[in-house]
């Protein structure tokens, strides 16, 4: 016995995510002075904001009689916590400071607590040993977060497990298909893709690279081009949660200098955090930074409402697929083919980091 | 750094381990497996275990 409360777990889930791993939680903005929870990895999370503005994360469950602390009439008093149903109160170290009608508070009464960071305009949270969480590496999206690029961003429940949106987000071959008319074009399944695997830094790349491509109207309508284009799209995903595609845009045939710089060219860094909430449903946080049209609302409206129809898609199409992937008998059958290299890079790196 | 390249039309895979070993492959599943056999690369190359199925297997449904 730790004395230390469990966590509240949802049963029979643990074995389903990568554990001693940082998640992305919430953005920023959604954490203040206000009770909020979210479930990450079955562990079902309180987050609020001391009034010095820290975030802090503890079970979501009184340790009394597992009232939810997120839920109504549980309220924050100064940097205390106090359960809705017998007023257990609670500091922001989860521990009980006060209990009703007695002055002994037992020693055993606290929370579990999660180690917490805000960067890049996420809250990450470390699901795990705690002790392990500091040398664990946070991944990185400056752009979500930084001068010179503006952002619009958004987050999606979505019914299915966390790697059916692996799969979706590392080929990209479905643009064509699932996305025609928004972000596909024919020739995003027709160009070749380099996939490598970085086991130290435990990175996979999906490159691919358009040389002379059909506009869509996702980027025609955002950066103004008309005709052909150049399209790169150089995916870098970081097992389990984080996803980066580096999006650049062009008037065809128009490359970076030799200097690495890049006037002429439009850059989107598209951005996913894959963040499991149990075994078999997820939360879909996505995110659309730009270094063009800073300041034209226009362009994020359109951006972000066009970015949501996209992952929508993606969202009904999964869904779908895991009703019928869950009830199906274990070991379905499936057939890679070579549009799925990068998938399969994906999937056996998370599955040896589940150990 | 284990890098895999295709040219869609061409329809085989090229990979290149990080100690020089190089092959190419059908499908991607195999092309992994000779790939994370380094520093033992099977010497026959990439080797698709998929027998040919005699007939396609039903879509079974679970009782719920
Ligand atoms: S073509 Fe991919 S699932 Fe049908
Ligand atoms: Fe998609
Ligand atoms: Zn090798």
């Amino acid at each position: 016995m730790t004395g230390c409360d469990p966590g509240h777990k949802l049963a029979g889930m643990t074995t389903a995510f990568v554990p001693n791993q940082w998640y992305v939680a919430a953005y920023t903005r959604e954490i203040g002075r206000e009770l909020f929870t979210r479930t990450v990895c079955g562990e079902s999370i309180l987050f609020w904001r001391t009034a010095d503005g820290a975030v802090t994360a503890m079970s979501d469950r009184c340790v009394h009689r597992r009232f939810p602390l997120g839920e109504k009439p549980s309220h924050l008093v100064g940097d205390t916590v106090v359960c809705g149903y017998h007023g257990f109160t609670y500091g922001a170290d989860g521990v009980c400071v006060a209990v009703p009608g007695q002055a002994r508070v037992p020693r055993t009464a606290r929370l579990r607590t999660y180690p917490v960071v805000e960067q890049d305009s996420f809250v990450w949270v470390f699901i795990g040993e705690p002790e392990r969480a500091a040398a664990t590496r946070i991944p990185r999206a400056p752009w979500l977060d930084m001068p010179g690029w503006t952002v619009v961003s958004g987050m999606e429940p979505l019914a299915a497990r966390a790697s059916l949106l692996v799969d979706n987000l590392l080929d990209l071959s479905h643009e064509t298909y699932l996305h025609g008319g928004y972000i596909g074009t024919p020739e995003v399944a027709e160009t070749p893709i380099t996939t490598e695997v970085d086991e130290e830094a435990g990175i996979v790349h999906v490159s691919r690279r358009m040389a002379d491509a059909a506009c869509p109207p996702f980027y025609a309508n955002s950066t103004g081009l008309t005709g052909r284009i150049t399209r790169w799209q150089d995916i870098e995903f970081t097992p389990p949660c984080l996803y980066l595609l580096h999006s650049r845009i062009a008037p065809a045939g128009v490359l970076p200098n030799d200097d690495g710089t890049d006037p002429d060219a439009f850059h989107v860094e598209v951005v996913y955090a894959i963040t499991p909430e149990t075994a078999s449903t997820t939360h879909d946080f996505w995110a659309v930074a730009r270094d063009f049209a800073l300041d034209d609302q226009d362009v994020s409206d359109y951006l972000a409402a066009s970015n949501r129809t996209v992952v929508l898609q993606d969202v009904a199409a999964l869904d779908v697929l895991e009703q019928v992937i869950s009830g199906e008998p274990d070991g379905y059958q499936e057939l890679s083919i070579n549009i799925d290299t990068g998938g399969l890079a994906a999937r056996r790196m998370i599955a040896r980091m589940r150990g | 750094m284990l890098r895999v390249t295709w040219l869609p039309g061409d329809d085989r895979l090229r990979g290149r381990c990080h100690c020089g070993a190089q092959a190419e492959a059908d499908e991607p599943v195999a092309m992994w497996e000779w790939l994370l056999a380094h520093p033992d690369h099977p010497a026959g190359g990439p080797v698709s275990l998929d027998p040919p199925a005699a007939r396609p297997p039903a879509h079974l449904v679970r009782s719920t």
